[in-house]
Order: structure tokens, then C-alpha cells, then sequence
């Protein structure tokens, strides 16, 4: 037998109007698993990046009857880690109490520790060496709020370089962090003193392991759990003050990462799960997994079932016996009882997972191309190969394989749905490797979560997803059934 | 060989598959990394390598090999799980009241799969090709590629939390575990059950309903072109006579060895099932294994899941044996 011609195989493969929803199906799937990274820029597990609020409704939410009151991700502040000099513009610099010379200066140089250099720098001198005044100056940045609906949640960042101060008594310097309603007063949201013994040589930022009076960390889980700040549609600042005490004579605060992220009640295609992740981003990456774990896993099971197959139709008596006793054997067991009992007792790593379904999945395949060695073993061509004095292995190889070549594709194509519903299957039932999301997991993490149902837009995409890469699938492997063994075809 | 010869050859068969079974649980559990008492330790908070040596010699784990084997297998035969990690008690008494409980489930939702694939099966059969046949076959592909447990979801998402029609989960109202509330009327709790039961057994008909219709169909054509219906129809008879008796007859063969095959699908579809539901059966109980790191627990499942299979297949062996004369018996 030749190789197989692709392009006219495909040609009749496209002839199947069945065929063809099969592989655009599949490529649609394939383009998504490829494409990953291009199409979505977030990750589909958990990392400190905070993505968006936790539970959000999909984006599209806000033009539906009755989801008029939310908001969607606001980020009033751009370039807030000031790369470049003249994102400075965007800040208003006030000074309140003129008793001394404030000035504002771009440094291009210098930078919080794991950050992009580049930072502003307030720079203070006293007039008058006599003057004990307090001065004050204000850094803000007004920005409009357009949603109806207060944000799920906002958090706010700030990190903070004080020099020349070391002199000065306690707090010489008091920086503080906050919003104000265009018409309202300033809510400080966070605040530090900074002098004498008390001034830090490095960056401070407010942060969640520290005890000041302030809450710790900008964030509205702790400081605005009502949701009261960004109530209306109005302008709002978001800035810092700060405060030089009589005593201090010269000191320099460098500001970097001034930033207020707003994160909206609404985000992304199907909204966000229980810790803030793009349902979206994860449907996406779980076409890499569903993929990788259904080809992987079926080329295991199919290359073994050939094997065993092979093996024991064409060597016969006691082998094929034995074999074919305990693949039965193995084919009585349940599978999915025994697949979670192992997968539990190994570990959930993808490999594991992908290694054992491939593992417990030959033995329907090994009975078929069994069945057929068996009757090819009698036919002419085989007598004649033994005729001319071929070896076992060479008549196998030679002679049985290529006959039995067509069955490995369908059975490729038809054994990828049974894979990845066993990956779902482990992965639904919490078996799932902590660094992958999975469709199942998707499903798991919606189960578990308390109403976690009722989120549709959460579920319904995954479970479609399996359902549809399955069929894609199945269609292939009938059309190719059709085309590869067409005795079937008269019978349909 | 006659009838009797080959009963006790499907014995032996069984009793074989059965130590297979029983092999595998124990080979499964040794080569947990680590060892069995690593999980343990973790469990339970073993700290000192007093407290776990005391717990390896309370649990045999210090004799060699070959002699665990045997005690694990005279357990396993004797019903003898041993304990729950998790909940401390005796796993031989966790198991029967959840047998009970997924049996009800797996049977009413086989009896209505079966019902309703082979009335579809033949009536698809009978008009080949036509409207019905062509979108009753492709609604079973659909039906057998859905995940259960994600259709499972689905019901809950519609029939309980939006239309309300049904409970969301369990097999009998909790309220009823308080002092006094259990209902007198055997009645009134089979009513309640029932409805606790819809919604799970519906999902597992809409996943397998699809394949007894597609096994049905197939088998229905090879039948309908045999001659002997082309005699029954020269007779005269009617239509549904020719359908439902003479080439059903011959065609429920392989429906009946399916049966069998499925009934291990099924139990496994039930861990999902009732995983979904909170439906308080076998496979709820192994997912809560699962959870808890449960081995004993686990093994014990699987173990009668096993069994239950091989059970339901030597009986399909029995009944296709004695139902078609044209098997060999060997």
C-alpha cells in the first residue's frame, strides 16, 4: 500500500458536509488554543496581578435591562510608574501654605526597587531660616467617573522615597493618600510620617503587613466596604499630600506608582470567577489542555491497542490467549472508578492525568486490530511473503500494519472525545493540576462556590466547549469511517 | 459442553476478574508516593516517629508484602474495609444505606433510557433516512458528547433555581433529619423522593438514552432486511407486529449485552451525577473521599463498583446464553 495522497484525501474528506462542520469546529478550537496568548492578555491562573474584580458579570451586562447600575474597569492614571517626563503633565501641583520654595522635578533615573525607573520628585526648601511654618503641597490628578454603579472595587498604590529629613524630630514629614469628589471633602485613604530616627532609607508603600492607624492597604475591601466613595457620576482627584513640619529646612520625597485602579462590576466576555480571574481567559487556555490531554492521550491509547493487537492476532495461541483474557478482564473494569482511585493515589499533575487515561484506554482498540490481524494473517499476500521467507516482524510491519492503518485514524479521531471527558471528569471532580485551568476546573470552581449555579455565563461556556470539541470530533471520525472503510457505506 | 459447563466457566471467569480487581486495588495503593502512611500522617497529624510506627503496626503496614496481600485480599472478600480516615467509622456501615440510594438512581434512570431508546430506536430504524431518524441520531451524538455532570448543572441553573419546580439537591428534604419530622406516611417520603430524583435521573437519561437509540437502530437495520420479514410482510401482518415483535426479537441481542456493559458506565456516570446533585449515593461518596484524602474510603468504592459490574455482566452472560440458542455454550 502507498502512502496515503493527503490532498486528495482531504478532498473527499471535504465532500462530507458532516466532515466539514467537524473541522471547522476543530479549527476554530485550534486557532484559540494557538492563538492564546494573543487573544486574551491575562492568565488563566491565579498570580498577584489583580486582573479585575471577583465575580463580575460580562461586560455585555451593562446594556441588559435592569444591570443599568455597573460599572465596568476604570484606570484614570496613565503611565502611572512615570517612565516617561511627560506623563508628568498629567498632575495638578498646588502648594497650599507658600512659606517656603516647592518645586516639582521629573527624575528619569531613579525608581522603586522591581519597578521601571523614573519617578517625580517634591523638592522643599525653607525661604527664611526663621519661618516654622507648616507647608503644604498637593499632587492630584481629577479624572471623570462615568458609571451609574460604584466599582465592585478600587485600590489604590503609592511608593514613597523620603530624603533629608533624618535631622528633622519625629515625623517631619507626613504624606497622605486621597479621593475627593469634585464638590466633596478629601477621604484619606492612607497616610505615613516620615523623620528622624523614623525616616526609612528605602521605598515605602502602604502594604498589608504593616499596623498603621491608616488602613494598611489602599484597597475598598478594608476602607470603603459600602461602596460609598465612587457613588455618583462626578469628577473626582485622586492625589497626595504632604506635609513638611516647621523643623524640616530642605528635604526631597520621591513619588512613584501614584495609581488608582478601579476595578468595575463588569468585565471581559463572561465576567470574572470567585478570585478575579477572566472566565474568558480561562475557556481559552483550556483549549490547550483539553487538546493537548484528547491527542496525547489517544495516540498513547492507540499506539499500545496496536501494539497488544498486533502482537496477539498475528503471534496467535498462548500469547493471544493470555493477552486477550486480560484485556477482556480490563475491559469489564469501570473506568472512571478506577481512573480517580489511581489518579488520586499519583498526584494530579497533567502529565500523570494525560499518562493515565492514555494507559487505561487501548483495550477496545487492541480487540479490533486483533480481530483484523487475524484475518489478514490467511490472506494471499501474507501466504506469499511467508512464501518468499519474510520474517515475522517484516509481515507485520510490512504487510499487516499498513492494513490496518485506516482504523488507527478513525480510532484516533474517536477516541480524542473519550480523553478529554476523562480529563473533564477528574478535573470536575477536583482532581485537577494546580497549575493548569481546565474546562472541568472551570466547572469544579462554579460548583463549589456557593450559588456558583446560578452564574451562567460562567458555566454554560465550558461545558459547551467540551460538548462541541467532542462532536467535532466524533463527525471527523464517522466521516473518515465513511471514506477509509467503505463497506460501511452502502449500509449507513 | 452444555448450559452448566458454561455457567461455571462464566464463574470461574468471574471469580478471576474479581482478583483481578482486588490485585489492582492493592498494587494502586502501594505505589502511592511516599508510601500509604505519608498521606496518613498527613491526615491525621502524626508527628512523632513513635505515633506513626504505632499507627503502621496498628494497620499491618510492617509485615512484608506478600503477606498483606493475602490479608488485604481476605478483607476485601469478607466485606472487612476497615475505617474511615475521615470519619472514623466503619466503612462496612457508611456503604449500605448508599448502595440503596444509588441503585434507585441508576436503575429508575436505566429503565427510562432503555424504554426510551429502543421505542426511538426502532421507530428511527423503521423510516431510515427520513427526518425523524436523521435528527433522533444526531440528538444522541449530542446527548453521549455533553459531560453528565455539566448537564447536571444545567437542570439545577433551570428547574431549580428558575422555575423552581424541583430541589436542588439531596435524595430526601433535610429538614426531615430534624427530631420528629421524618413523615409517617411511607407515601408522603416515596413522593418526596421521587422528586428529589427527577432531576439527577434526568440527566443521566439525556447522556444514555442517545446510545440505546443508536445501538437499537443499528441492530433493527441488519434485521429488517432478512427475509423472514419479507414473509411476515406477504402474510400481511401489521406493521408494528412486524416491528415490535418479529425483528425486535432477534434485534434486542446485543441490547441486552449492552445493557451490561453500560451498567459500569452508568455507576461511573452516578459519581458525577450525584456529585452535582449532593445526591447522598456511592458516587457522592467517593467524591467526598476525594476531598478528604479518604483512601480506605476510596478503595472500598471502587472495589464495589467493580463488583457490581462484574455481577451485571456475568448475569448478561447467563441471560444472552440462555436467551439466544444459537451461542455456543464455550
Amino acid at each position: 500500500m502507498k502512502e496515503m495522497p493527503s490532498l486528495n484525501f482531504l478532498k473527499v474528506l471535504v465532500r462530507s458536509k458532516r466532515a466539514v462542520i467537524g473541522i471547522a469546529i476543530l479549527a476554530f478550537f485550534g486557532l484559540l488554543a494557538l492563538g492564546a496568548p494573543l487573544i486574551t492578555p491575562f492568565s488563566p491562573i491565579y498570580s498577584k496581578r489583580v486582573i479585575a474584580a471577583d465575580l463580575a458579570y460580562p461586560a455585555w451586562f451593562r446594556y441588559m435591562p435592569g444591570y443599568e447600575k455597573t460599572s465596568e474597569n476604570l484606570f484614570p492614571i496613565d503611565d502611572p510608574g512615570f517612565l516617561y517626563g511627560t506623563s508628568v503633565g498629567q498632575w495638578v501641583f498646588t502648594t497650599l501654605t507658600p512659606g517656603g520654595d516647592l518645586t516639582l522635578r521629573y527624575v528619569s533615573d531613579i525608581g522603586r526597587p522591581e519597578g521601571d525607573p523614573g519617578c517625580v520628585a517634591i523638592d522643599f526648601q525653607r525661604d527664611s531660616a526663621g519661618s516654622t511654618e507648616q507647608v503644604k503641597a498637593i499632587l492630584t490628578k481629577e479624572f471623570y467617573y462615568p458609571f451609574e454603579g460604584p466599582p465592585k472595587r478600587f485600590r489604590g498604590e503609592i511608593f514613597i522615597l523620603v530624603e533629608g529629613v533624618k535631622n528633622a524630630s519625629q515625623w517631619g514629614v507626613e504624606i497622605k493618600v486621597f479621593i475627593q469628589r469634585a464638590d466633596g471633602e478629601p477621604k484619606y485613604l492612607w497616610s505615613a510620617k516620615q523623620g528622624g530616627d523614623y525616616q526609612s532609607e528605602a521605598w515605602i508603600t502602604p502594604n498589608v503587613y504593616s499596623d498603621y492607624v491608616y488602613p494598611p492597604l489602599i484597597d475598598s475591601y478594608s476602607i470603603d466596604p459600602q461602596k460609598t466613595t465612587f457613588a455618583v457620576q462626578a469628577n473626582y482627584k485622586y492625589g497626595v499630600e504632604v506635609v513638611f513640619k516647621g523643623e524640616v529646612q530642605r528635604a526631597s520625597i520621591y513619588v512613584d506608582d501614584l495609581d488608582l485602579r478601579l476595578y468595575g462590576s463588569c468585565f471581559g466576555l463572561f465576567g470574572t470567577d470567585n478570585v478575579g480571574l477572566d472566565v474568558f481567559t480561562q475557556l481559552v487556555y483550556g483549549t490547550r489542555i483539553s487538546l493537548l490531554v484528547g491527542v496525547v492521550a489517544s495516540l498513547i491509547s492507540v499506539s499500545l491497542g496496536l501494539a497488544v493487537g498486533l502482537f496477539a492476532g498475528y503471534l496467535g495461541r498462548v500469547v493471544d490467549e493470555v493477552m486477550m483474557r486480560f484485556t477482556d478482564m480490563l475491559l469489564v473494569i469501570p473506568e472512571l472508578p478506577l481512573l480517580l482511585v489511581i489518579v488520586a493515589v499519583l498526584g494530579p499533575s497533567i502529565w500523570n492525568i494525560i499518562g493515565i487515561i492514555g494507559l487505561l484506554g487501548w483495550m477496545g482498540f487492541a480487540r479490533t486490530v486483533r480481530s483484523q490481524a487475524l484475518s489478514l494473517k490467511e490472506r494471499a499476500f501474507v501466504e506469499a511473503a511467508k512464501a518468499v521467507g519474510a520474517g515475522k516482524v517484516h509481515i507485520v510491519g510490512r504487510h499487516i500494519l499498513p492494513n490496518v492503518m485506516n482504523l488507527v485514524y478513525v480510532t484516533l479521531a474517536m477516541s480524542v472525545p473519550s480523553a478529554i471527558m476523562a480529563e473533564a471528569y477528574l478535573s470536575f471532580l477536583g482532581l485537577y493540576d494546580p497549575f493548569v485551568m481546565t474546562w472541568g476546573r472551570m466547572l469544579n470552581e462554579a460548583l463549589e462556590l456557593p450559588g456558583g449555579f446560578r452564574r451562567w455565563w460562567w458555566i454554560v461556556p465550558p461545558g459547551l466547549s467540551i460538548a462541541a470539541i467532542s462532536i467535532s470530533f466524533i463527525l471527523i471520525g464517522y466521516a473518515l469511517d465513511e471514506i477509509l472503510n467503505p463497506k460501511l457505506r452502502q449500509r449507513q | 459442553m452444555g448450559l452448566r459447563g458454561y455457567i461455571s466457566k462464566r464463574v470461574l471467569y468471574s471469580v478471576a476478574l474479581t482478583f483481578l480487581v482486588i490485585t489492582l486495588n492493592f498494587v494502586i495503593f502501594t505505589m502511592m508516593p511516599g508510601g500509604p502512611m505519608s498521606r496518613l500522617a498527613d491526615v491525621s497529624r502524626l508527628r512523632t516517629e513513635d505515633q506513626i510506627e504505632y499507627q503502621l503496626r496498628r494497620f499491618g503496614l510492617l509485615d512484608p508484602p506478600h503477606i498483606r496481600y493475602v490479608k488485604y485480599v481476605q478483607s476485601m472478600l469478607t466485606f472487612q474495609f476497615g475505617y474511615s480516615y475521615f470519619t472514623g467509622r466503619l466503612i462496612y456501615d457508611e456503604i449500605g444505606s448508599r448502595l440503596l440510594t444509588t441503585f434507585a438512581l441508576v436503575i429508575t434512570a436505566e429503565i427510562i433510557s432503555i424504554a426510551i431508546g429502543l421505542v426511538l430506536g426502532i421507530l428511527a430504524a423503521h423510516k431510515r433516512g427520513g427526518i425523524f431518524d436523521t435528527t433522533s441520531s444526531l440528538l444522541s451524538i449530542v446527548g453521549n458528547s455533553l459531560p453528565v455532570f455539566w448537564v447536571g448543572m444545567l437542570l439545577i441553573l433551570i428547574f431549580s433555581y428558575t422555575l423552581g419546580w424541583f430541589p436542588i439537591g439531596m435524595s430526601y428534604p433535610q429538614e426531615w433529619n430534624l427530631p420528629g419530622r421524618w413523615p409517617t406516611n411511607p407515601l408522603v417520603e416515596l413522593a418526596f423522593r421521587l422528586q428529589h430524583l427527577v432531576l439527577p435521573a434526568t440527566a443521566l437519561v439525556i447522556i444514555l438514552a442517545g446510545s440505546y437509540l443508536l445501538l437499537t437502530r443499528a441492530s433493527m437495520i441488519e434485521v429488517l432486511s432478512e427475509d423472514y420479514l419479507i414473509t411476515a410482510r406477504a402474510k400481511g401482518l401489521r406493521e408494528r407486529t412486524i416491528l415490535f415483535k418479529h425483528a425486535f426479537k432477534n434485534a434486542s441481542l446485543p441490547v441486552i449485552t449492552y445493557i451490561a456493559i453500560e451498567f459500569g458506565f452508568m455507576l461511573s456516570g452516578a459519581t458525577l451525577t450525584e456529585t452535582v446533585f449532593s445526591y447522598p449515593g456511592l458516587g457522592y461518596w467517593i467524591w467526598q473521599s476525594i476531598d478528604n484524602m479518604d483512601f480506605p474510603a476510596m478503595q472500598a468504592i471502587f472495589y464495589l463498583i467493580a463488583l457490581c459490574v462484574i455481577v451485571a455482566n456475568f448475569i448478561a452472560d447467563i441471560v444472552y446464553g440462555s436467551v439466544d440458542p444459537r451461542i455456543k455454550y464455550g
